[in-house]
């Protein structure tokens, strides 16, 4: 495990968490990463909307895991043990996103980062910007879209669930 | 000093005499001769005067020097101390409150906030008749606006640091929580340095042992930070009745006796509500008008009574009156109608009533006026205590009066949990929620989804099941856990039962502090982190 929040000489601000789930890549703002744990136990939460993968606990608190790929895909979330555990945290909640791997961190001043639309489909709407890596474009995840529309789903699933605080 | 520390410290000590001027002119009331409190409550007024001016609030101070030379006419026997002079000081202490509130959100006080209470206490000095008492019942219709001027300010925790009650510490309750979690962090983080010990450093293992010892008794002493007393929430209520049954003109007695108990303060400000509702209740529709309980017999004055006794688990609030009383017959006419079903155990304990009350199907719209206010909100009360981890009760006798029993746990910091196993996963099921448990024993099934506990069958619920989880393991269920739900008892399939426990208390973040099956979370004394499961939402 490594924890970002740790690492204050580095400047998060260019960093950028590249991870890869089905054959796909992703980037993530390493600024808004607290944790990278690997999966120990995932605790089942019940009753909870089919992206949700469990629960995970770091330093005492639970986080909320989301299957990414369920997510953006609507289908049942799924987790294999050499999977690992990204630890997010917005301003409106923090919440844990699975990923089958973690490939690189690297500095986005490096790479040519290009502000643009990755796809369509659902996936446009979590991806703030896009950045070539090894001749690959990859979307960089926004986290705060990824993190509300997270709860919006989870409200809207739960019956009576209340307002977003 | 600056101007932000300068306010800050001018509202926590105007707030504290406010509440002290409010207690004294109740007591005036009672005994008008009472030379100690009219000098208390001068002084008080000369003081509130004297930091106002230095704090530069000058309608405030002119406030507090007209109340002044009404109590030092009383003082000097120029003036005679009746309800309509108390209601006067009282709306004028309304109004200083109101003014604090104002001052803390940085709004300028003009004369529109003070004209009426500063006319009122004129007309007083001038021997003129006065419209006070009408005036300071309006405010009694608000419930909001008598809870905003009594103002109780449960940031403030007594005594528990410097060892006398006198003196106040006002604590942030963000800081006791940032404590909490670091407490918390530093037990794993010890947890952790015991596991790598071993056994071969026995130096190094006592160390630790040490020092967990240390982290165990600071985490004690902090929770004895988060604890309030019980009678914060009732020094609002004297106060309350009197305007409430001024304006209904009836006369009420009212008995508070709640000793020395203490609670986390989180439950205080939960109970603050629910007890004032209760209260009302008892004076809206509870104690009868004087020709009623002359015409049944009764004394004039009617009587409510606020006790607290403590319990195993936590404590018991009792609200009774000595009015009309429920009519339960109707009640009971009204469910039946209604279709609504009274499990057997309900009816022979009395929970039957609460659970009628609380019905959704039940309409108390259509029952007698009386009724009515005995049904309106008692369900957000019962939600309430219900989140606490408590229970309602609710007892009357018709023509004698009624009953209502709050019963509360005293800690939601930390809870008495039972750890559960469900296929390989472990929860925790807190202990209120439980009445006993059993080995799952084939002789005590009747079917596949009952259980027999003495003469009583139960639902039989395999708790697994009910909530998805898969098993891990390929456990078999093997223990039962018999629980009280909202409409029922219920018996509770589950894998394994652990020792009880004392967990630490920690609500969920969002999503999962949305999702109903769940209670929160709790770090057992191994540091483990389970998840409270919410037995009455799933059930």
């Amino acid at each position: 495990m490594f924890s970002l929040t740790d690492a204050a000489k580095l400047n998060t601000d260019a960093l950028l968490l590249i991870f890869r789930n089905r054959f796909n890549l992703y980037g993530l703002k390493a600024i808004d990463i607290q944790a990278v744990c690997p999966v120990s136990e995932i605790i089942f939460v019940p009753q909870a909307p089919p992206f949700i993968v469990g629960a995970v606990t770091y330093r005492g608190l639970f986080f909320t895991v989301v299957d990414f790929d369920a997510l953006i895909l609507d289908r049942t979330a799924s987790v294999r043990s050499e999977n690992k555990v990204v630890l997010l945290a917005s301003e409106s909640a923090k919440l844990a996103i699975r990923v089958e791997d973690i490939v690189s961190l690297t500095a986005i001043e490096e790479q040519g980062h290009r502000v643009s639309s990755q796809g369509g489909g659902k996936l446009s709407q979590f991806v703030s910007s896009a950045l070539e890596w090894k001749s690959q474009m990859v979307p960089i995840l926004d986290t705060d879209r990824l993190i509300n529309h997270t709860l919006e789903t989870f409200y809207r699933f739960i019956p009576g669930a209340r307002e977003v605080r | 000093m600056d101007r932000k520390k300068l306010r800050t410290l001018f509202l926590h000590e105007a707030r504290t005499y406010l509440k002290q001027c409010t207690e004294g002119l109740l007591a005036l009331e009672r005994n008008p001769d009472d030379s100690y409190q009219i000098e208390e409550i001068f002084r008080r007024m000369h003081s509130l005067k004297g930091m106002s001016a230095l704090a530069g609030y000058t309608l405030f101070s002119d406030l507090a020097h007209a109340a002044e030379d009404l109590f030092e006419r009383i003082r000097i026997g120029r003036l005679g101390v009746n309800q309509d002079v108390v209601s006067t000081i009282l709306q004028t202490v309304d109004c200083m409150s109101l003014c604090c509130n104002r001052i803390e959100s940085n709004q300028d006080l003009t004369n529109n906030d003070v004209v009426a209470a500063m006319t009122a206490l004129t007309n007083a000095l001038h021997g003129r008749a006065n419209s006070t008492v009408a005036n300071g019942l309006e405010k009694a219709d608000d419930e909001d606006d008598l809870m905003a001027a009594v103002g109780e300010d449960l940031d403030f925790v007594q005594g528990n640091i410097t060892g006398q009650p006198e003196h106040e510490l006002s604590i942030k309750t963000d800081l006791i929580d940032y404590f909490f979690e670091a407490i918390a962090e530093i037990k794993i983080l010890n947890g952790q340095l015991l596991l790598h010990a071993g056994r071969d450093r026995p130096d190094f293992l006592r160390l630790i042992l040490e020092q967990n010892r240390f982290i165990r008794q600071l985490q004690d002493h902090l929770l004895t930070i988060r604890m309030s007393p019980l009678r914060r929430i009732t020094e609002r209520i004297p106060r309350l009745v009197r305007d409430y049954a001024m304006k209904l003109g009836k006369t009420i007695d009212l008995e508070i006796e709640i000793g020395h108990l203490e609670c986390d303060r989180l439950i205080l400000e939960r109970l603050r509500s629910p007890l004032v509702h209760l209260v009302n209740n008892c004076v809206d529709h509870g104690i009868e008008t004087p020709t009623e309980r002359k015409k049944a017999g009764k004394p004039i004055t009617g009587r409510i009574r606020i006790t607290a006794r403590p319990m195993r688990e936590g404590f018991v609030l009792m609200v009774e009156d000595d009015g009309r009383g429920i009519d339960l017959s109707l009640i009971r006419d009204r469910a039946e109608r209604a279709g609504i079903e009274v499990p057997e155990e309900k009816l022979r304990t009395g929970e039957w009533i609460v659970h009628v009350l609380c019905h959704p199907g039940f309409s108390t719209k259509e029952t007698i006026s009386h009724l009515s206010g005995r049904g309106v909100g008692l369900d957000a009360v019962k939600n309430i205590v219900e989140a606490l981890g408590g229970r309602l009760h609710l007892y009357s006798q018709m023509g004698k009066g009624a009953r209502c029993e709050l019963v509360i746990p005293t800690l939601i910091s930390t809870l008495r949990l039972l750890p559960i196993g469900l296929n390989g996963t472990m929860y925790a099921v807190p202990l209120t929620d439980i009445v006993r448990t059993f080995d799952d024993n084939p002789t005590r099934r009747s079917g596949e989804h009952c259980w027999r506990t003495g003469e009583i069958e139960l639902p039989l619920v395999d708790l697994a099941e009910r909530l998805g989880v898969k098993s891990k393991e390929n456990r078999k269920a093997g223990k039962v856990l018999i629980v009280d739900a909202p409409q029922r008892r219920v018996a509770l399939l589950v894998s394994e039962l652990f020792a009880p426990q004392e967990g630490l208390f920690r609500p969920l973040p969002l999503p999962l502090s949305q999702s109903p099956c769940l209670a929160g979370s709790a770090m057992l004394p191994s540091g483990r982190p389970v998840l409270i499961l919410n037995i009455a939402q799933i059930l």
